[in-house]
């Protein structure tokens, strides 16, 4: 209780770079994966190692990166930051490698039909094989054996709302129905991990739309009933042009207090102070709802998403108070 | 932690604040251009990419029908149930909700609903089971639950199922659907057909014999590391479940025609003439192409397909006519307000002349689709009373 309420005192940054684990969930398109790779960013150029995780099989992390085809184990992208995927079907495909020790039968059996019944019959088990690999490259120790998965920092790029939270509930579930059993250390382990405020925690990214914050407010409690650690919420693709109260004041007034040979430009001022002020109350909706206050990044430049061009999100990140990030009125 | 959260009064929404009303602008084109379907279709498939407005669409395409008259049902399988905010679905049951449209749909009407997986798979295997007996084995079977929701494509399968059943109870003269967001436009078409494959597979062999799943790597070493599998998987599920799996499956087989049947039932009235499909869209690059690629399978796979829906179009109508004035004579606050607004008329003419190439590309692409373009809001559809005002723009 006493760390957290420290941790509102801190930007978000902070508080990431204070973790050994973060992830990334929010409601699907709001910009997830653009805030996991800009927040990677920003923790490398404060010199930590990063990865960054993708558990979506159908996610565009890769293509992010340029075009590359990622792995389930980490690819090299600079000396100081590495990416990954875990697509279920790849994640099983090596538990059961493991098992078998032969890999040509673990893919015949994933092939059959009869063993996706199976394993679909076995709840849970995608998520479990999914956290026990992050878990392995959070931990530390992982660098005695092999050096160049040591991390300082993991980032996941985890499924849209509907999806993490049952993934971020396994351990807790898996340790109620198997009190006993080979898992169980496993699983405790994990929980540990989830629960542990001082190495993970997970960040809900959201736009300034009421739909999105509706459901950024229903995850928000959903993950807090689990016992993971919140950081602040971050709220994606926040216009930084604004029109001042007073500004907005002469432009709704009627008439309008401006000079009539500018009545051209009323009708888009007008529209676009209208959006301006409806983003500003969905923030102050989740500033007051959430513990702590949400940061507002800018909208990622158009066209096609590189780590270029997410220098500036990562900038944003960094010094929240040049602009990006402001009271809103 | 987050209990202030709780509690509607801190935060009404509030659909008539002040700043709102500027959706209540034409389109920016394309008014009512989806009348036809509206009035004589009896199935409207909204399929597009995640985020694009999906569900809002298929619910404001529900009211635009009742409005005309037709007894009209929604269903929606997004698991976000946004639509049910909207729409004021108070649990999401599969049951229909009457939506309070009041006098302005007579005679007709709107229901919608949220599916409910596995109560429509509980439902498929009462019906399709060949005795009260049989279909209590698979019901109570300790798996069944977790197969009937979990398994890949069950949700689609049984969204497909819901929608005949609607279809053939002759309740409804329109039934509109969006669909789960999926990569590629066909994937939850084809789920029926996969998800029977799967359960009518030579499980039951299979499960009895599990050497089977690898009979071409015959070695007695494989055989023995299966084993091993299978036994790792029941530690891990805590339960006999390779036992559970061959009863459910085996179950199931003694019905399986009747599955296979219905399967293909849905997959022609998917088909039919009095079935189209709308592809929902918004005019960002990324989701034109997005957009472009679906519309190529649709066609590909020889499905019905009617027109666009491009959801949050900037209106050009808002910009203002040029000459635009000399701000930089102004001084002092003024001259801070003239450059902001001289500003806001760079960008947003530049965003809607992007947005106008994005469209024109989707028009050039599909020449006799039907195309509705609805202009962006200042406050997002999330009330009847806004959801309603976006309606009347689709017919």
């Amino acid at each position: 209780m006493s760390e957290r309420a420290r941790s509102t005192a801190l930007p978000m940054l902070d508080a990431v770079l204070q973790r050994r684990l973060v992830f990334i969930t929010g409601k699907g398109g709001v910009g997830r994966t653009a805030v996991a790779l800009a927040l990677a960013l920003a923790a490398v150029r404060a010199g930590k190692r990063t990865l960054v995780v993708e558990v979506n099989p159908l996610g565009r992390l890769g293509e992010y990166l340029g075009d590359l085809t990622l792995a389930p184990e980490p690819t090299e992208i600079t000396p100081e930051l590495a990416a990954a995927t875990i697509a279920p079907a790849v994640i099983m495909e090596d538990f059961l490698a493991g098992m078998l020790r032969i890999r040509a039968l673990a893919r015949r059996l994933l092939e059959s039909n009869t063993f996706r019944v199976v394993t679909a019959a076995a709840p849970g088990l995608e998520d479990f094989l999914t956290l026990v690999r992050i878990a392995e490259w959070e931990d530390e120790r992982v660098g005695f054996k092999r050096r160049r998965h040591r991390f300082d920092l993991v980032i996941v790029d985890a499924p849209a709302t509907g999806h993490s939270v049952p993934l971020l509930a396994t351990p807790g579930t898996l340790l109620k129905m198997l009190p006993f059993g080979p898992l169980t250390s496993t699983a405790r382990d994990l929980a540990l991990l989830l629960g542990d405020s001082k190495r993970a925690a997970v960040t809900i990214v959201t736009r300034a739309e009421e739909m999105a914050v509706n459901e950024t407010l229903e995850l928000a409690t959903a993950l807090m009933r689990i016992g993971v650690t919140l950081l602040p919420a971050v709220v994606n693709a926040v216009d930084p042009f604004r029109f001042t109260r007073p500004e907005g004041r002469r432009l709704r007034a009627e008439p309008p207090e401006i000079p009539p040979e500018w009545h051209p430009y009323l009708a888009v001022a007008r529209f676009s102070l209208a959006r301006q002020r409806a983003a500003e109350r969905q923030i102050r909706r989740l500033t007051r709802a959430l513990p702590e206050r949400p940061l507002c990044l800018p909208q990622a430049p158009a066209g096609k998403l590189t780590l270029a061009a997410l220098e500036p999100l990562a900038d944003a990140l960094a010094h929240p108070r040049s602009g990006s990030s402001r009271r809103v009125s | 932690m987050v209990a202030p959260m709780s509690g509607p009064k801190r935060w009404p929404p509030d659909p008539s604040a002040p700043g709102d009303t500027l959706h209540r602008d034409e389109p920016a084109g394309g008014h009512g251009e989806l009348t036809p379907l509206l009035d004589v279709q009896r199935l409207l498939v909204c399929v597009g990419s995640g985020g694009v407005g999906k569900t809002t669409t298929a619910a404001a395409l529900g009211i635009a029908a009742a409005t005309r008259g037709r007894r009209t049902a929604v269903l929606t399988i997004d698991p976000a149930r946004r639509l049910r905010d909207a729409l004021r679905i108070t649990t999401a049951d599969g049951e229909p909700h009457r939506v309070p449209l009041g006098r302005r749909s007579a005679p007709g009407s709107l229901d919608a609903m949220v599916l409910d997986t596995k109560r429509t798979f509980d439902e498929l295997i009462q019906r399709y089971a060949p005795t009260t007996a049989a279909a209590e084995r698979v019901l109570k079977n300790r798996i069944y639950e977790s197969v009937s929701t979990a398994l890949a494509g069950s949700q689609e399968y049984m969204a497909m199922e819901r929608l005949h059943a609607l279809a053939t109870s002759g309740q409804y003269d329109l039934l509109v659907v969006d669909t789960p967001p999926t990569q590629h436009a066909l994937d939850f078409l084809e789920a029926p057909e996969r998800l029977t494959a799967l359960l009518t597979s030579r499980a039951t062999a299979i499960l009895q014999n599990p050497s089977l799943i690898l009979a071409r790597e015959g070695s007695r070493l494989a055989q023995v590391a299966l084993g091993a599998v299978l036994r790792g998987l029941e530690r891990f599920t805590g339960f006999e479940l390779l036992r559970d799996v061959a009863e459910f499956v085996g179950g199931l087989e003694e019905f399986s025609a009747g599955f296979q049947e219905r399967a293909a039932a849905v997959a022609r009235f998917l088909r039919e003439p009095a079935t189209s499909f709308v592809l929902v869209t918004t005019p960002e690059t990324a989701r034109i192409a997005e957009t472009l690629a679906f519309h190529r399978e649709l066609v590909r796979a020889g499905l019905p397909f009617a027109g666009f829906v491009i959801n949050r179009v900037l209106p050009p109508s808002l910009l203002g006519d040029p000459p635009f004035p000399d701000v930089e004579r102004a001084s002092g606050p003024d001259l801070r307000l003239g450059r902001k607004l001289a500003e806001v008329q760079r960008r947003f003419a530049a965003l809607v002349r992007a947005e106008r190439d994005e469209i024109d590309r989707l028009r050039a692409a599909a020449p006799a689709a039907l195309f509705v373009e609805i202009p962006l809001a200042t406050e997002e559809p999330s009330s009847l009373g806004r959801l309603i005002t976006l309606s009347s723009a689709l017919g």
